[in-house]
């Protein structure tokens, strides 16, 4: 058994089918990134997990229980051990920087304000942020929206924390940062599951590498224990890199 | 002839009875404006739902009561009505016709509030464990009503007006006395002077609310913004 398994997972907005059978399984503390070409699913396998777009078929399972998307019980509890980076930051733009960070802990964790203050001077501080609380998000850059919104996520102390091009819009220094960061994280026990199209992040921070292609797994590689990447996820990270 | 009376006019500006009507009609805005309100919001999160039970009957109501004039409403409300047992008196069915009626357009302008908020937002909200109705309260409405005011204070504005056709069922407000005080003395344009006075005055004084409100649903995006959505509710967390 292991922490976290997709079995035959499908998933579909309307009545266009995305994701046509996924399979995998994830350990307590790996690093597993997500690639592929634009639509194949990526972000949706993301959005299935946390559960915000509904199974059409299969399930998933953590330790070993079948995660339970269709009562509020079974979402707030799946949601409390998860956090999620967005592809577009999903910040509240009429909150502060500090209210955006404290909302969730106050409002759902109803923790109390002075301790998480210090909390998210901490958080801040890991993300390269402090001083920047009493900003809204309109008045930041898009590399800082994204660490705030990276910020945001590591307020909730998740279990798996899933980010979606969580550093699309960050400078090499900052990426080298987060990607310290991150990898310190997972050796914590934090399940990390990201999308990515930086090759040189996928390819040294993943403890696995997932090939997604038209809604199903092409091809996965384990970069850390192989010597030779598999053929087909060799071939997609080179494209992608001399895209890049 | 005189052309015009200093005495008259000056007689109307204090008269009791002009100024109870001119309280009438203040009275009909702020209520028709609140109930207008609330009705209009739920008219308006049931258009948005993506049940038609809910999204069509909303639409049918928007469509009825913007697709016809109020002045045709108050008639069939204060007439109509009593010919299937429902009898009404003035004052009821002015209250009821001109709420109604101005839920229908609050209801468009509360929409478009709430359509304004990035579906990305809600998601992530709902990500965070936040529930449907704290997205609607910490994240949707606080948003929304910074869309909503400024349309929703042009809209007060010209129902301080309106409520003068609620005159066509003798409800007695500002106008409706005005007309009955010409049959006094025929003191025409003294009278309509001092009533547009009075509606001047009340439109004035709603522009300076208007803008006092939209200081402070903007509040939050000024530069020296303090957080003050949190602070209550952390408190209410920790005694909870
Ligand atoms: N809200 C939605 N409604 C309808 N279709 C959607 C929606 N979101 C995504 N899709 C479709 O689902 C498919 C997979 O989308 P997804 O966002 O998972 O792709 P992705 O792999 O993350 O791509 P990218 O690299 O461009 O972010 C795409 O074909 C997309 O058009
Ligand atoms: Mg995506």
């Amino acid at each position: 058994m292991s922490y976290l398994e997709f079995r035959n997972v499908q998933a579909s907005y309307g009545t266009n089918p995305i994701l046509l059978g996924v399979d995998l399984d994830i350990e307590k503390g790996e690093i597993v990134s997500l690639i592929g070409p634009s639509g194949s699913g990526k972000s949706t396998m993301l959005r299935v997990l946390i559960g915000l777009t509904p199974l059409s078929g299969g399930e998933i399972r953590l330790e070993g229980k079948p995660i339970d998307y269709a009562t509020k019980a079974g979402l707030r509890a799946v949601r409390s051990r998860m956090a999620m980076v967005f592809q577009s930051f999903g910040l509240f733009d009429h909150l502060t920087v500090e209210q955006n960070l404290l909302l969730a802990p106050t409002v759902v964790g109803k923790k109390k304000r002075a301790p998480l203050l210090e909390e998210m001077h901490e958080v801040l501080r890991l993300t390269d942020m402090q001083g920047h609380d009493g900003k809204r998000p309109p008045q930041l850059s898009g590399g800082q929206k994204q660490r705030i919104a990276i910020a945001r996520a590591l307020m909730l102390h998740p279990e798996i924390l899933l980010m979606d091009e969580p550093t699309s819009a960050l400078d090499p220094i900052r990426i080298a940062a987060m990607s310290d960061l991150f990898g310190k994280l997972a050796a914590q026990g934090v399940t990390i599951i990201q999308v990515s199209h930086n090759m040189d992040v996928v390819r040294s921070l993943s403890d696995r590498i997932v090939l997604m292609h038209d809604g199903r797994i092409a091809a996965t590689a384990s970069p850390k224990r192989d010597q030779d990447d598999n053929a087909a996820i060799a071939r997609f990270m080179a494209a992608e890199a001399h895209q890049a | 002839m005189q052309i015009w009376n200093w005495h008259g006019f000056f007689m109307y500006l204090g008269s009791g009875f002009i100024f109870r009507g001119a309280l009438v009609t203040l009275m009909l805005t702020v209520f028709a404006t609140c109930a207008g309100f609330v009705l209009g919001t739920v008219v308006a999160v049931m258009k948005r739902s993506r049940h038609k039970g809910l999204s069509l009957p909303a639409r049918f109501y928007i469509w009825l009561f913007r697709g016809t004039p109020l002045l045709v409403q108050l008639i069939i409300i204060y007439t109509g009505l009593p010919k299937f047992g429902i009898r009404l008196d003035v004052t009821t069915a002015a209250l009821i016709g001109l709420s109604l009626n101005e839920a229908a357009y609050l209801a468009e302008i509360i929409r478009a509030g709430l359509d304004a908020v990035s579906p990305g937002q809600i998601a992530a909200a709902r990500a965070l464990g936040l529930e449907e109705g704290q997205i609607a309260r910490y994240i949707t409405f606080p948003q929304a009503l910074r869309i909503i005011v400024p349309p929703l204070g042009n809209s007060v504005n010209g129902l301080l007006k309106t409520t003068s056709i609620t005159s066509v069922i003798s409800m007695e407000e500002l106008l409706r006395r005005a007309q009955l005080l010409v049959q006094e003395h025929f003191m025409v344009l003294e009278l309509f002077t001092v009533t547009a006075i009075y509606y001047l005055a009340m439109t004035s004084a709603w522009d300076m609310i208007q803008r006092r409100l939209e200081n402070y649903v903007n509040r939050p995006y000024q530069r020296t913004a303090t957080p003050v959505l949190l602070e209550p509710e952390a408190n209410i967390a920790v005694t909870s």
